[in-house]
Protein backbone atom coordinates (compact mmCIF):
# COMPACT_ATOMS: atom_id res chain seq x y z
CA UNK A 1 0.00 0.00 0.00
CA UNK A 2 1.24 3.43 -0.91
CA UNK A 3 0.96 5.90 1.87
CA UNK A 4 0.89 9.63 1.67
CA UNK A 5 1.68 12.01 4.33
CA UNK A 6 0.55 15.55 3.89
CA UNK A 7 0.95 18.66 5.84
CA UNK A 8 -1.09 21.52 4.56
CA UNK A 9 0.72 24.28 6.30
CA UNK A 10 2.80 26.07 3.78
CA UNK A 11 1.41 29.48 4.56
CA UNK A 12 -0.95 28.67 7.32
CA UNK A 13 -0.86 27.52 10.86
CA UNK A 14 -3.03 25.44 13.05
CA UNK A 15 -4.03 26.00 16.62
CA UNK A 16 -5.42 23.20 18.67
CA UNK A 17 -7.48 24.18 21.63
CA UNK A 18 -7.82 21.37 24.08
CA UNK A 19 -8.06 20.71 27.77
CA UNK A 20 -4.92 20.15 29.73
CA UNK A 21 -4.00 19.99 33.38
CA UNK A 22 -4.09 23.38 34.98
CA UNK A 23 -5.88 24.97 32.08
CA UNK A 24 -5.78 28.75 31.86
CA UNK A 25 -9.15 28.73 33.49
CA UNK A 26 -12.16 30.44 32.09
CA UNK A 27 -12.77 33.42 34.24
CA UNK A 28 -16.24 34.71 34.14
CA UNK A 29 -15.80 38.11 32.61
CA UNK A 30 -19.38 39.26 32.68
CA UNK A 31 -19.93 41.83 35.32
CA UNK A 32 -23.28 41.57 36.99
CA UNK A 33 -25.11 44.82 37.15
CA UNK A 34 -27.24 44.49 40.20
CA UNK A 35 -29.04 47.78 40.34
CA UNK A 36 -32.56 47.93 39.08
CA UNK A 37 -33.34 50.10 36.12
CA UNK A 38 -33.57 53.73 37.04
CA UNK A 39 -35.07 56.58 35.15
CA UNK A 40 -35.48 56.94 31.45
CA UNK A 41 -32.14 58.39 30.38
CA UNK A 42 -29.95 56.48 32.78
CA UNK A 43 -31.87 53.28 32.08
CA UNK A 44 -31.19 53.71 28.40
CA UNK A 45 -27.50 54.02 29.10
CA UNK A 46 -27.48 51.05 31.41
CA UNK A 47 -29.24 49.05 28.73
CA UNK A 48 -26.63 50.05 26.18
CA UNK A 49 -23.77 49.20 28.50
CA UNK A 50 -25.30 45.81 29.36
CA UNK A 51 -25.76 45.06 25.71
CA UNK A 52 -22.20 46.13 24.97
CA UNK A 53 -20.87 44.06 27.89
CA UNK A 54 -22.38 40.93 26.33
CA UNK A 55 -20.19 41.28 23.29
CA UNK A 56 -17.65 44.06 23.20
CA UNK A 57 -16.66 43.18 19.66
CA UNK A 58 -19.93 44.55 18.32
CA UNK A 59 -21.36 48.05 18.10
CA UNK A 60 -24.45 48.98 20.08
CA UNK A 61 -26.97 51.73 19.30
CA UNK A 62 -29.72 52.92 21.67
CA UNK A 63 -32.21 55.75 21.80
CA UNK A 64 -34.09 57.28 24.68
CA UNK A 65 -37.86 57.12 24.64
CA UNK A 66 -39.48 59.56 22.27
CA UNK A 67 -41.77 62.08 23.98
CA UNK A 68 -44.84 63.13 22.01
CA UNK A 69 -43.64 66.74 21.78
CA UNK A 70 -40.74 65.73 19.58
CA UNK A 71 -43.12 64.18 17.08
CA UNK A 72 -45.31 67.26 16.69
CA UNK A 73 -42.98 70.22 17.18
CA UNK A 74 -39.84 71.03 15.25
CA UNK A 75 -36.64 69.81 16.90
CA UNK A 76 -33.09 70.97 16.45
CA UNK A 77 -30.60 68.16 16.33
CA UNK A 78 -26.93 67.99 17.26
CA UNK A 79 -24.35 65.29 16.56
CA UNK A 80 -20.96 64.86 18.15
CA UNK A 81 -18.51 62.14 19.07
CA UNK A 82 -16.29 61.20 22.00
CA UNK A 83 -13.17 59.09 22.02
CA UNK A 84 -12.08 59.46 18.44
CA UNK A 85 -8.36 59.63 19.11
CA UNK A 86 -7.60 57.33 22.04
CA UNK A 87 -6.01 53.94 21.48
CA UNK A 88 -8.24 52.37 24.14
CA UNK A 89 -11.96 51.82 24.25
CA UNK A 90 -14.88 52.57 22.01
CA UNK A 91 -15.65 55.67 20.04
CA UNK A 92 -19.11 56.90 20.95
CA UNK A 93 -21.41 58.91 18.73
CA UNK A 94 -24.20 60.95 20.24
CA UNK A 95 -27.28 62.51 18.70
CA UNK A 96 -29.48 64.92 20.57
CA UNK A 97 -32.79 66.45 19.51
CA UNK A 98 -34.49 69.24 21.45
CA UNK A 99 -37.81 70.91 20.77
CA UNK A 100 -37.56 74.50 19.48
CA UNK A 101 -38.29 77.38 21.79
CA UNK A 102 -41.34 78.80 19.96
CA UNK A 103 -41.64 81.89 22.16
CA UNK A 104 -38.06 82.93 21.59
CA UNK A 105 -38.39 82.33 17.87
CA UNK A 106 -41.57 84.38 17.45
CA UNK A 107 -40.03 87.20 19.50
CA UNK A 108 -37.04 87.23 17.16
CA UNK A 109 -39.23 87.10 14.07
CA UNK A 110 -41.13 90.13 15.37
CA UNK A 111 -37.81 91.93 15.58
CA UNK A 112 -37.39 91.21 11.91
CA UNK A 113 -34.90 88.31 12.01
CA UNK A 114 -35.21 85.67 9.32
CA UNK A 115 -35.52 81.99 10.26
CA UNK A 116 -32.18 81.27 8.62
CA UNK A 117 -30.59 83.89 10.86
CA UNK A 118 -32.32 82.51 13.93
CA UNK A 119 -31.17 79.01 13.10
CA UNK A 120 -27.56 80.13 13.22
CA UNK A 121 -28.02 79.75 16.92
CA UNK A 122 -30.77 77.20 17.37
CA UNK A 123 -33.18 78.35 20.06
CA UNK A 124 -34.02 75.20 21.92
CA UNK A 125 -35.55 74.45 25.26
CA UNK A 126 -32.37 73.17 26.85
CA UNK A 127 -30.88 76.58 27.38
CA UNK A 128 -32.20 76.33 30.94
CA UNK A 129 -29.51 73.79 31.71
CA UNK A 130 -26.89 76.24 32.85
CA UNK A 131 -23.66 74.36 32.72
CA UNK A 132 -24.32 72.77 29.37
CA UNK A 133 -21.31 73.28 27.16
CA UNK A 134 -18.89 71.38 24.99
CA UNK A 135 -18.11 68.19 26.91
CA UNK A 136 -14.39 68.91 26.80
CA UNK A 137 -14.84 72.22 28.57
CA UNK A 138 -16.67 70.84 31.58
CA UNK A 139 -15.37 68.31 34.04
CA UNK A 140 -16.63 64.81 34.57
CA UNK A 141 -18.77 65.68 37.57
CA UNK A 142 -20.53 68.54 35.79
CA UNK A 143 -21.02 66.35 32.76
CA UNK A 144 -22.72 63.70 34.84
CA UNK A 145 -24.91 66.35 36.47
CA UNK A 146 -25.92 67.80 33.15
CA UNK A 147 -26.57 64.35 31.81
CA UNK A 148 -28.73 63.46 34.79
CA UNK A 149 -30.87 66.50 34.07
CA UNK A 150 -31.63 65.20 30.59
CA UNK A 151 -33.61 62.42 32.23
CA UNK A 152 -36.12 64.90 33.63
CA UNK A 153 -36.89 66.60 30.34
CA UNK A 154 -39.88 65.55 28.29
CA UNK A 155 -39.02 67.45 25.14
CA UNK A 156 -35.75 65.87 24.12
CA UNK A 157 -34.60 62.64 22.50
CA UNK A 158 -31.10 61.35 22.31
CA UNK A 159 -29.31 58.34 20.99
CA UNK A 160 -25.83 56.92 21.25
CA UNK A 161 -23.85 54.52 19.15
CA UNK A 162 -21.00 52.71 20.83
CA UNK A 163 -18.46 51.78 18.20
CA UNK A 164 -16.38 48.86 19.43
CA UNK A 165 -12.59 49.16 19.26
CA UNK A 166 -12.68 45.73 17.60
CA UNK A 167 -14.83 47.13 14.81
CA UNK A 168 -12.59 50.16 14.41
CA UNK A 169 -9.57 47.88 13.89
CA UNK A 170 -11.47 45.36 11.80
CA UNK A 171 -12.72 48.04 9.41
CA UNK A 172 -9.20 49.29 9.02
CA UNK A 173 -7.84 45.76 8.48
CA UNK A 174 -10.56 44.36 6.27
CA UNK A 175 -9.95 43.83 2.57
CA UNK A 176 -11.82 46.96 1.61
CA UNK A 177 -10.56 49.39 4.19
CA UNK A 178 -12.97 51.84 5.80
CA UNK A 179 -11.32 54.91 7.28
CA UNK A 180 -12.17 56.33 10.67
CA UNK A 181 -13.75 59.34 8.94
CA UNK A 182 -16.05 57.05 7.05
CA UNK A 183 -16.89 55.11 10.21
CA UNK A 184 -17.74 58.46 11.82
CA UNK A 185 -19.89 59.58 8.90
CA UNK A 186 -21.72 56.26 8.86
CA UNK A 187 -22.43 56.51 12.58
CA UNK A 188 -23.87 60.02 12.16
CA UNK A 189 -25.98 58.88 9.22
CA UNK A 190 -27.29 55.90 11.16
CA UNK A 191 -28.28 58.11 14.08
CA UNK A 192 -30.03 60.67 11.86
CA UNK A 193 -31.95 57.86 10.21
CA UNK A 194 -32.78 56.55 13.68
CA UNK A 195 -34.46 59.83 14.59
CA UNK A 196 -36.32 59.96 11.28
CA UNK A 197 -37.56 56.40 11.85
CA UNK A 198 -38.85 57.45 15.26
CA UNK A 199 -40.95 60.19 13.74
CA UNK A 200 -39.07 63.17 15.09
CA UNK A 201 -39.75 66.45 13.32
CA UNK A 202 -36.31 67.73 12.41
CA UNK A 203 -35.75 71.42 11.75
CA UNK A 204 -32.03 71.40 11.18
CA UNK A 205 -29.12 69.08 12.02
CA UNK A 206 -25.91 70.53 13.44
CA UNK A 207 -22.86 68.34 13.04
CA UNK A 208 -19.35 68.69 14.34
CA UNK A 209 -17.21 68.14 11.29
CA UNK A 210 -15.09 65.12 10.54
CA UNK A 211 -12.82 65.68 7.59
CA UNK A 212 -13.46 68.51 5.12
CA UNK A 213 -16.60 70.44 6.12
CA UNK A 214 -18.02 71.12 2.65
CA UNK A 215 -17.69 67.53 1.51
CA UNK A 216 -19.33 66.20 4.64
CA UNK A 217 -22.17 68.69 4.36
CA UNK A 218 -22.73 67.77 0.70
CA UNK A 219 -22.71 64.07 1.56
CA UNK A 220 -25.36 64.51 4.24
CA UNK A 221 -27.52 66.77 2.06
CA UNK A 222 -27.42 64.22 -0.71
CA UNK A 223 -28.40 61.38 1.61
CA UNK A 224 -31.16 63.33 3.34
CA UNK A 225 -32.46 65.83 0.77
CA UNK A 226 -35.45 66.69 2.97
CA UNK A 227 -33.25 67.88 5.86
CA UNK A 228 -31.22 71.03 6.48
CA UNK A 229 -27.67 70.66 7.72
CA UNK A 230 -24.99 72.77 9.26
CA UNK A 231 -21.65 71.03 9.38
CA UNK A 232 -19.23 73.16 11.30
CA UNK A 233 -15.92 73.19 13.10
CA UNK A 234 -16.13 73.30 16.88
CA UNK A 235 -19.89 72.85 16.57
CA UNK A 236 -19.90 71.40 20.10
CA UNK A 237 -19.22 74.84 21.57
CA UNK A 238 -21.36 76.81 19.09
CA UNK A 239 -24.68 74.96 19.10
CA UNK A 240 -26.48 73.75 22.21
CA UNK A 241 -27.85 70.52 20.71
CA UNK A 242 -24.30 69.58 19.68
CA UNK A 243 -23.03 70.37 23.20
CA UNK A 244 -25.73 68.10 24.57
CA UNK A 245 -24.84 65.36 22.10
CA UNK A 246 -21.19 65.65 23.09
CA UNK A 247 -22.13 65.29 26.76
CA UNK A 248 -24.15 62.13 26.01
CA UNK A 249 -21.30 60.66 23.97
CA UNK A 250 -18.63 61.52 26.52
CA UNK A 251 -20.58 60.20 29.51
CA UNK A 252 -21.22 56.98 27.63
CA UNK A 253 -17.60 56.54 26.61
CA UNK A 254 -16.36 57.16 30.15
CA UNK A 255 -18.83 54.61 31.52
CA UNK A 256 -17.93 52.06 28.87
CA UNK A 257 -14.25 52.43 29.73
CA UNK A 258 -14.87 52.23 33.48
CA UNK A 259 -17.09 49.20 33.18
CA UNK A 260 -14.75 47.38 30.86
CA UNK A 261 -13.96 43.97 32.26
CA UNK A 262 -11.13 41.77 31.21
CA UNK A 263 -11.29 38.03 30.85
CA UNK A 264 -7.65 37.23 30.82
CA UNK A 265 -5.01 38.36 33.25
CA UNK A 266 -5.22 42.07 32.66
CA UNK A 267 -3.88 43.54 35.83
CA UNK A 268 -3.42 47.13 34.95
CA UNK A 269 -6.66 49.00 35.23
CA UNK A 270 -7.60 51.60 32.72
CA UNK A 271 -8.19 54.67 34.80
CA UNK A 272 -7.18 57.25 32.28
CA UNK A 273 -8.77 58.40 29.10
CA UNK A 274 -6.88 55.92 26.96
CA UNK A 275 -4.79 58.33 24.96
CA UNK A 276 -1.67 56.79 23.49
CA UNK A 277 0.43 59.56 25.03
CA UNK A 278 -0.92 58.93 28.51
CA UNK A 279 1.47 57.13 30.90
CA UNK A 280 -1.16 54.81 32.40
CA UNK A 281 -2.27 53.84 28.93
CA UNK A 282 1.29 53.18 27.84
CA UNK A 283 1.79 50.99 30.88
CA UNK A 284 -1.45 49.19 30.19
CA UNK A 285 -0.42 48.46 26.62
CA UNK A 286 3.01 47.18 27.58
CA UNK A 287 1.59 44.98 30.34
CA UNK A 288 -1.10 43.37 28.25
CA UNK A 289 0.54 42.03 25.13
CA UNK A 290 -0.04 38.36 24.67
CA UNK A 291 2.84 37.05 22.56
CA UNK A 292 0.47 35.33 20.14
CA UNK A 293 -2.87 37.09 20.38
CA UNK A 294 -1.64 40.58 21.02
CA UNK A 295 -3.79 43.06 22.89
CA UNK A 296 -7.13 42.49 24.60
CA UNK A 297 -10.12 43.78 22.66
CA UNK A 298 -10.21 47.16 24.40
CA UNK A 299 -7.23 48.17 22.27
CA UNK A 300 -7.56 49.53 18.77
CA UNK A 301 -4.95 47.35 17.10
CA UNK A 302 -4.92 49.50 14.00
CA UNK A 303 -3.64 52.54 15.93
CA UNK A 304 0.05 53.01 15.29
CA UNK A 305 0.75 53.17 19.04
CA UNK A 306 -0.62 49.63 19.27
CA UNK A 307 0.65 48.19 16.01
CA UNK A 308 4.18 49.49 16.64
CA UNK A 309 4.22 47.78 20.02
CA UNK A 310 2.93 44.54 18.52
CA UNK A 311 5.65 44.68 15.91
CA UNK A 312 8.28 45.02 18.61
CA UNK A 313 7.00 42.83 21.42
CA UNK A 314 4.76 40.14 20.02
CA UNK A 315 5.42 37.11 17.87
CA UNK A 316 5.64 37.81 14.16
CA UNK A 317 2.60 36.92 12.09
CA UNK A 318 2.90 36.28 8.38
CA UNK A 319 -0.44 36.68 6.66
CA UNK A 320 -1.19 34.45 3.74
CA UNK A 321 -1.68 37.34 1.38
CA UNK A 322 1.50 39.11 2.39
CA UNK A 323 3.45 36.07 1.27
CA UNK A 324 1.64 35.89 -2.01
CA UNK A 325 2.85 39.32 -2.98
CA UNK A 326 5.14 38.12 -5.70
CA UNK A 327 6.94 40.89 -7.56
CA UNK A 328 4.88 41.92 -10.53
CA UNK A 329 6.46 41.21 -13.88
CA UNK A 330 7.06 44.24 -16.01
CA UNK A 331 4.85 44.29 -19.07
CA UNK A 332 7.83 45.22 -21.22
CA UNK A 333 9.27 41.81 -20.47
CA UNK A 334 6.80 40.26 -22.87
CA UNK A 335 7.99 42.39 -25.76
CA UNK A 336 11.61 41.42 -25.48
CA UNK A 337 13.08 38.39 -27.12
CA UNK A 338 13.53 35.79 -24.45
CA UNK A 339 16.89 34.06 -24.15
CA UNK A 340 16.73 30.39 -24.91
CA UNK A 341 16.03 28.54 -21.73
CA UNK A 342 17.72 25.29 -22.74
CA UNK A 343 21.15 26.67 -21.95
CA UNK A 344 20.16 27.75 -18.49
CA UNK A 345 18.38 24.63 -17.37
CA UNK A 346 21.39 22.84 -15.99
CA UNK A 347 22.08 25.51 -13.45
CA UNK A 348 18.84 24.91 -11.64
CA UNK A 349 17.91 22.05 -9.41
CA UNK A 350 15.30 19.79 -10.91
CA UNK A 351 12.70 20.67 -8.31
CA UNK A 352 12.60 24.28 -9.44
CA UNK A 353 12.03 23.38 -13.03
CA UNK A 354 9.38 20.83 -12.41
CA UNK A 355 6.28 22.63 -11.24
CA UNK A 356 4.07 21.02 -8.70
CA UNK A 357 0.94 19.52 -10.14
CA UNK A 358 -1.75 22.15 -10.21
CA UNK A 359 -4.14 19.84 -8.47
CA UNK A 360 -2.00 20.02 -5.36
CA UNK A 361 -0.92 23.62 -5.50
CA UNK A 362 -4.57 24.68 -5.80
CA UNK A 363 -5.22 22.85 -2.58
CA UNK A 364 -2.11 24.08 -0.79
CA UNK A 365 -0.94 20.51 -0.49
CA UNK A 366 2.70 19.59 -0.40
CA UNK A 367 4.33 16.28 0.02
CA UNK A 368 6.65 16.23 2.94
CA UNK A 369 9.14 14.14 4.74
CA UNK A 370 9.44 16.52 7.63
CA UNK A 371 6.99 16.48 10.45
CA UNK A 372 8.20 19.37 12.58
CA UNK B 1 13.12 0.74 10.34
CA UNK B 2 9.62 -0.58 10.25
CA UNK B 3 6.98 1.95 9.39
CA UNK B 4 4.94 3.28 12.23
CA UNK B 5 7.45 2.30 14.83
CA UNK B 6 8.15 5.84 15.90
CA UNK B 7 4.60 6.87 16.44
CA UNK B 8 3.15 6.44 19.86
CA UNK B 9 -0.61 6.64 19.77
CA UNK B 10 -1.71 8.02 23.08
CA UNK B 11 -5.22 8.81 21.99
CA UNK B 12 -6.44 5.35 22.92
CA UNK B 13 -5.67 6.17 26.55
CA UNK B 14 -8.10 9.03 26.48
CA UNK B 15 -11.08 6.94 25.56
CA UNK B 16 -11.92 3.53 24.28
CA UNK B 17 -14.36 4.27 21.53
CA UNK B 18 -14.40 6.79 18.73
CA UNK B 19 -17.61 8.34 19.94
CA UNK B 20 -16.11 9.14 23.28
CA UNK B 21 -13.11 10.59 21.57
CA UNK B 22 -15.23 13.30 20.05
CA UNK B 23 -16.10 14.50 23.52
CA UNK B 24 -12.55 15.47 24.31
CA UNK B 25 -11.71 16.35 20.75
CA UNK B 26 -9.59 19.48 20.50
CA UNK B 27 -10.98 22.45 18.67
CA UNK B 28 -8.56 22.87 15.85
CA UNK B 29 -8.34 26.15 14.02
CA UNK B 30 -6.69 26.38 10.65
CA UNK B 31 -5.59 29.94 10.12
CA UNK B 32 -4.86 32.17 7.14
CA UNK B 33 -1.47 33.13 8.51
CA UNK B 34 1.70 31.72 9.98
CA UNK B 35 2.63 32.36 13.56
CA UNK B 36 6.37 32.40 14.08
CA UNK B 37 6.05 30.64 17.38
CA UNK B 38 5.54 27.15 18.71
CA UNK B 39 4.30 26.44 22.17
CA UNK B 40 1.40 26.84 24.49
CA UNK B 41 -0.88 29.81 23.95
CA UNK B 42 -4.12 31.06 25.45
CA UNK B 43 -6.13 29.75 22.57
CA UNK B 44 -9.26 29.03 24.57
CA UNK B 45 -9.48 32.38 26.34
CA UNK B 46 -8.28 34.49 23.47
CA UNK B 47 -9.72 32.77 20.44
CA UNK B 48 -12.17 29.88 20.83
CA UNK B 49 -14.27 31.72 23.39
CA UNK B 50 -14.63 34.73 21.13
CA UNK B 51 -16.11 32.84 18.21
CA UNK B 52 -19.51 34.27 17.31
CA UNK B 53 -22.00 33.11 14.70
CA UNK B 54 -22.11 35.07 11.46
CA UNK B 55 -25.03 37.52 11.55
CA UNK B 56 -26.43 36.35 8.24
CA UNK B 57 -24.97 33.03 7.21
CA UNK B 58 -25.67 29.68 8.80
CA UNK B 59 -22.75 27.51 9.92
CA UNK B 60 -20.33 30.39 9.40
CA UNK B 61 -18.48 31.97 12.33
CA UNK B 62 -16.71 35.23 12.96
CA UNK B 63 -13.64 36.03 14.99
CA UNK B 64 -10.80 38.49 15.17
CA UNK B 65 -7.07 38.07 15.35
CA UNK B 66 -4.89 41.05 16.18
CA UNK B 67 -7.58 43.35 14.89
CA UNK B 68 -8.16 41.54 11.64
CA UNK B 69 -11.60 40.11 10.93
CA UNK B 70 -11.74 36.37 10.31
CA UNK B 71 -14.58 34.32 8.88
CA UNK B 72 -14.56 30.60 9.40
CA UNK B 73 -16.45 27.40 8.90
CA UNK B 74 -16.16 23.80 10.00
CA UNK B 75 -14.53 21.33 7.71
CA UNK B 76 -15.36 17.71 8.38
CA UNK B 77 -12.76 15.22 7.31
CA UNK B 78 -13.91 12.41 5.05
CA UNK B 79 -15.43 9.62 7.08
CA UNK B 80 -12.59 7.14 6.66
CA UNK B 81 -9.91 9.59 7.78
CA UNK B 82 -8.74 10.59 11.19
CA UNK B 83 -6.62 13.60 12.04
CA UNK B 84 -4.10 13.52 14.83
CA UNK B 85 -2.56 16.13 17.00
CA UNK B 86 1.05 15.10 16.96
CA UNK B 87 3.91 16.24 19.12
CA UNK B 88 7.55 15.48 19.46
CA UNK B 89 8.79 14.14 22.74
CA UNK B 90 8.54 17.27 24.79
CA UNK B 91 11.73 18.67 26.19
CA UNK B 92 12.10 18.61 29.92
CA UNK B 93 11.65 22.29 30.50
CA UNK B 94 8.92 22.40 27.98
CA UNK B 95 6.94 19.99 30.11
CA UNK B 96 3.54 19.96 28.59
CA UNK B 97 3.07 20.57 24.98
CA UNK B 98 3.97 21.83 21.64
CA UNK B 99 0.82 22.46 19.84
CA UNK B 100 1.13 21.79 16.23
CA UNK B 101 -1.19 19.79 14.16
CA UNK B 102 -0.75 17.57 11.20
CA UNK B 103 -3.34 15.74 9.26
CA UNK B 104 -2.55 12.49 7.72
CA UNK B 105 -4.27 9.63 6.10
CA UNK B 106 -2.22 7.01 7.79
CA UNK B 107 0.51 7.00 10.34
CA UNK B 108 3.24 5.02 8.66
CA UNK B 109 4.85 7.83 6.75
CA UNK B 110 8.30 8.18 5.39
CA UNK B 111 11.07 8.55 7.86
CA UNK B 112 11.11 11.93 9.52
CA UNK B 113 14.19 13.57 10.98
CA UNK B 114 12.71 13.20 14.42
CA UNK B 115 12.00 9.58 13.81
CA UNK B 116 15.48 9.07 12.43
CA UNK B 117 16.91 10.43 15.62
CA UNK B 118 14.92 7.83 17.44
CA UNK B 119 12.54 10.28 18.99
CA UNK B 120 9.03 8.99 19.02
CA UNK B 121 6.21 11.16 17.73
CA UNK B 122 3.36 11.22 20.16
CA UNK B 123 -0.15 11.28 18.81
CA UNK B 124 -1.88 13.14 21.59
CA UNK B 125 -5.36 13.70 20.35
CA UNK B 126 -7.53 12.70 17.45
CA UNK B 127 -10.14 14.83 15.80
CA UNK B 128 -12.55 14.68 12.92
CA UNK B 129 -13.06 18.30 12.00
CA UNK B 130 -11.18 21.53 11.65
CA UNK B 131 -12.48 25.08 11.67
CA UNK B 132 -10.74 26.89 8.90
CA UNK B 133 -10.58 30.65 8.84
CA UNK B 134 -10.23 33.11 6.04
CA UNK B 135 -9.29 36.74 6.37
CA UNK B 136 -12.44 38.80 5.76
CA UNK B 137 -13.76 36.34 3.19
CA UNK B 138 -16.73 34.02 3.51
CA UNK B 139 -15.48 30.46 3.16
CA UNK B 140 -16.68 28.71 0.03
CA UNK B 141 -16.34 25.33 -1.58
CA UNK B 142 -13.75 26.88 -3.91
CA UNK B 143 -11.26 27.54 -1.11
CA UNK B 144 -8.09 25.55 -1.30
CA UNK B 145 -8.75 24.23 2.18
CA UNK B 146 -12.25 23.05 1.33
CA UNK B 147 -10.96 21.40 -1.81
CA UNK B 148 -8.59 19.36 0.28
CA UNK B 149 -11.44 16.90 0.49
CA UNK B 150 -11.10 16.27 -3.25
CA UNK B 151 -7.71 14.78 -2.72
CA UNK B 152 -8.88 12.57 0.10
CA UNK B 153 -11.60 11.19 -2.18
CA UNK B 154 -9.26 10.85 -5.12
CA UNK B 155 -6.62 9.20 -2.99
CA UNK B 156 -8.95 6.52 -1.77
CA UNK B 157 -9.99 5.77 -5.34
CA UNK B 158 -6.37 5.64 -6.46
CA UNK B 159 -5.41 3.30 -3.69
CA UNK B 160 -8.29 0.95 -4.02
CA UNK B 161 -7.25 -2.61 -4.77
CA UNK B 162 -7.52 -3.30 -8.48
CA UNK B 163 -10.43 -5.58 -9.16
CA UNK B 164 -10.85 -7.44 -12.35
Amino acid sequence: MICWFFIFMRQRDCMADYEMDGDDGNKDDVEIVGEAKKRNGLAVFREALDEFAKNRDQDVTVYSEVPKKCKVTTCYVGIDEAGRGPVLGPMVYGIFAAVEDTDAISAKIKKGQSLAKIEECPPVLIDSIKKLNDSKQINEKTRDEVFAQFSDLDHIVYGVKIISPTQISAKSYQRKKISLNEISHNAAIELIQGLIDRGIVIGKVYVDTVGPMEKYQAKLEQLFPELKFKVDKKADSKYKPVSAASVCAKVMRDEALKKWTFGDNCNVKVAQNGWGSDEVTKKFLRANIDPVFGFPNIVRDSWSTASDLLEKRAVKIKWELDEDDAPVQKISKFFVKQPKTEDNTENFPVSVLKPKAQFFSYRSLTQTTKLF
Amino acid sequence: MSPGKNFVDETSKLSSGEHDASLVAPKVHYLPFKVEFQGPAKISARFTQNVTPHPELASVSCNYFRGRPLVGTKLDLASDYVAFLAEEEPLQQHSKLQRKVETECDNDAETTPAAAAGQPIHLRQRFKDVTYWEWDKVPSSMDSTAKLQDWLKLASVLHEPIKN
